[in-house]
């Protein structure tokens, strides 16, 4: 099992360790690897945790913004990637605080999104239209379910079956206990189960 | 060898298991399990198939985002440089290229300084307390027993004590002094007046050195009730008394006798009796009153203090 609590600079790897120093720096080129390095993951989590496009876009500026101003007092307490993941959760945690405030009323989920957008592949030329509609309708009830799940519980699900993260890793991108990140799992599996009742998978 | 579980033991690492959290050991028994057991198997299925169709929609998502270009990049440097163009450092060397404001900015700086120091000096001379002011001697009679404001004794207090020797020498005969002094809560002898002062010029400087010395003694504070020290006034007797003694005659002719009594007798040369003359007889040696003087004469110092205002 992995150990992300336990790792040191030597861990991190000693090319990540010199990205770090000069984004520290304020170095401009070690800024932009550092994006273009991670933007991909940190727009998909946020896409993923907010269901909006140009809020996930937001997010990611945000979070980019935020671990550059706080690069500085990074000590290699974690893997990078795994604390630039904190980062992200906690601004989406904001986020999405203000967001459900904000935006109650007239909340758009991802499936209506989704169904608006078309954002969802098309299933290939070789499968039935029945198929296709199965397939349209459990990825609507899924992303519904999804949507409504808890935060802490999305983000954990999220976490492990989209982002693959170990538990220890989604207990310290959470700040919560690896037991607490078990419990909230089996709690998203089950209540993703029972929304999905009924639907063929 | 691992046993193998039960159906209950299986559902509980099931998870676990498929997330790939247990031991290579483990995973193995419940695989094990989970070949025999049906209902366990279809827990997995379902949970297997969760885990896909998340995926699997996810891929799709990011597959859609992954053909978008984020530019990212770009919009995060440009943020970073406009804060760093905001940073109140950036503003602050800004300031300084044109030295107008600076010049300003100092004069008001020493403008408001001289203010504050103005103000704050009339604000310490306006709280500042003068002893002859009414709120000092306001706090001073609120504090009774202080230095400054000694209470008389009375029979509740602990009267003070010498803790030094307070006989005073005097260099002159008969002479009685009445002193008013204040003990201070340290034990110390302050504002000693003489208050019969219907002394001729030609004392004064008796009666100075005298003060002298009374200013030396120490005492132990005067305790009031509470248990605290507190400043006693009081009035010091300083009598200067010549004791005339008388010498008893009596006496001192029963010591003499005495003493010559147990003396031993004189050795010497007989003297041969001439005839028809009676030997003399040996004669006692005579008695004579010792001359001394009649009394001891000189001062002897006795002080004494009474408390009390």
């Amino acid at each position: 099992m992995k150990d992300a609590g336990a790792l040191g600079w030597a861990d991190v790897g000693g090319r990540e360790a010199a990205l770090i120093e000069r984004c520290a720096a304020g170095e401009q080129a070690a800024c932009a690897e550092l994006v273009s390095g991670y933007e991909r993951m940190v727009y998909q989590l946020a896409l993923h945790l907010l269901g909006d496009r140009d809020d996930a876009l937001d997010l990611s500026q945000e979070v980019f913004f935020s671990v550059f101003r706080t690069i500085g007092r990074f000590r290699g307490q974690s893997a990078l990637k795994t604390w630039i993941y904190r980062i992200a959760i906690n601004h989406a945690r904001n986020r999405q605080r203000w967001w459900r405030r904000r935006r109650k009323a007239d909340q758009v989920s991802l499936d209506q999104h989704v169904a608006t957008h078309g954002d969802l592949r098309q299933p290939g030329e070789h499968t039935s239209p029945d198929r296709a509609y199965a397939r349209k309708e459990l990825a609507e009830k899924l992303w519904t379910a999804l949507d409504q799940l808890p935060f802490d519980q999305r983000t954990v699900i999220v976490l492990r079956e989209i982002d693959g993260l170990h538990y220890d890793d989604i207990a310290f991108s959470l700040g919560v206990a690896v037991g607490t990140v078990k419990s909230r799992l089996t709690r998203a599996r089950q209540t993703l189960r029972q929304q999905l009742q009924g639907v063929r998978v | 060898m691992r046993y193998a579980y039960s159906c209950a033991g299986v559902r509980d690492r099931l998870e676990a298991c498929y997330d790939g959290e247990v031991p290579f050991s483990e995973r193995l028994t419940v695989q094990k399990h989970l070949a025999e057991c049906g209902a366990c198997r279809l827990a997995a299925d379902e949970l297997t198939a969760l885990g896909a169709t998340l995926r699997s929609m996810a891929a799709e998502v990011g597959e859609h985002a992954a053909v978008e270009p984020l530019r990212l990049t770009a919009q995060v440097l440009e943020q970073l440089r406009v804060e760093d163009q905001l940073s109140v450092r950036a503003q602050v060397v800004a300031l300084f290229q044109d030295m107008h404001l600076v010049w300003a900015g100092i004069g008001a700086t020493v403008a408001t300084l001289i203010c504050i120091i103005g103000s704050a000096s009339v604000l310490i001379a306006a709280n500042q307390e003068l002893p002859e002011s009414l709120a000092g001697r306001i706090s001073l009679l609120a504090n009774p027993g202080s230095n400054a404001n000694p209470v008389r004794l009375n029979y509740e207090m602990m009267a003070p004590r010498a803790v030094t020797d307070p006989a005073i020498e005097m260099s002159e005969g008969d002479a009685e002094y009445a002193l008013s002094a204040v003990v201070s809560r340290e034990g110390r002898v302050q504002g000693i007046e003489v208050i019969n002062d219907a002394e001729p010029p030609s004392r004064r400087a008796v009666a100075n050195a005298m003060l002298t010395d009374a200013y030396r003694v120490q005492f132990v504070p005067a305790q009031a009730r509470t248990g605290g020290a507190v400043a006693v006034s009081m009035v010091w007797l300083v009598a200067s008394t010549t004791v005339k003694g008388r010498h008893d005659d009596g006496l001192e002719m029963q010591r003499q006798a005495l003493r010559l009594r147990n003396r031993p007798p004189m050795i010497g040369p007989v003297p041969v009796p001439s005839e028809g003359v009676p030997a003399p007889r040996p004669q006692s040696p005579t008695l004579t009153k010792p001359i001394l003087p009649d009394a001891f004469d000189g001062p002897v110092p006795l002080a004494a203090f009474a408390a009390g205002g």
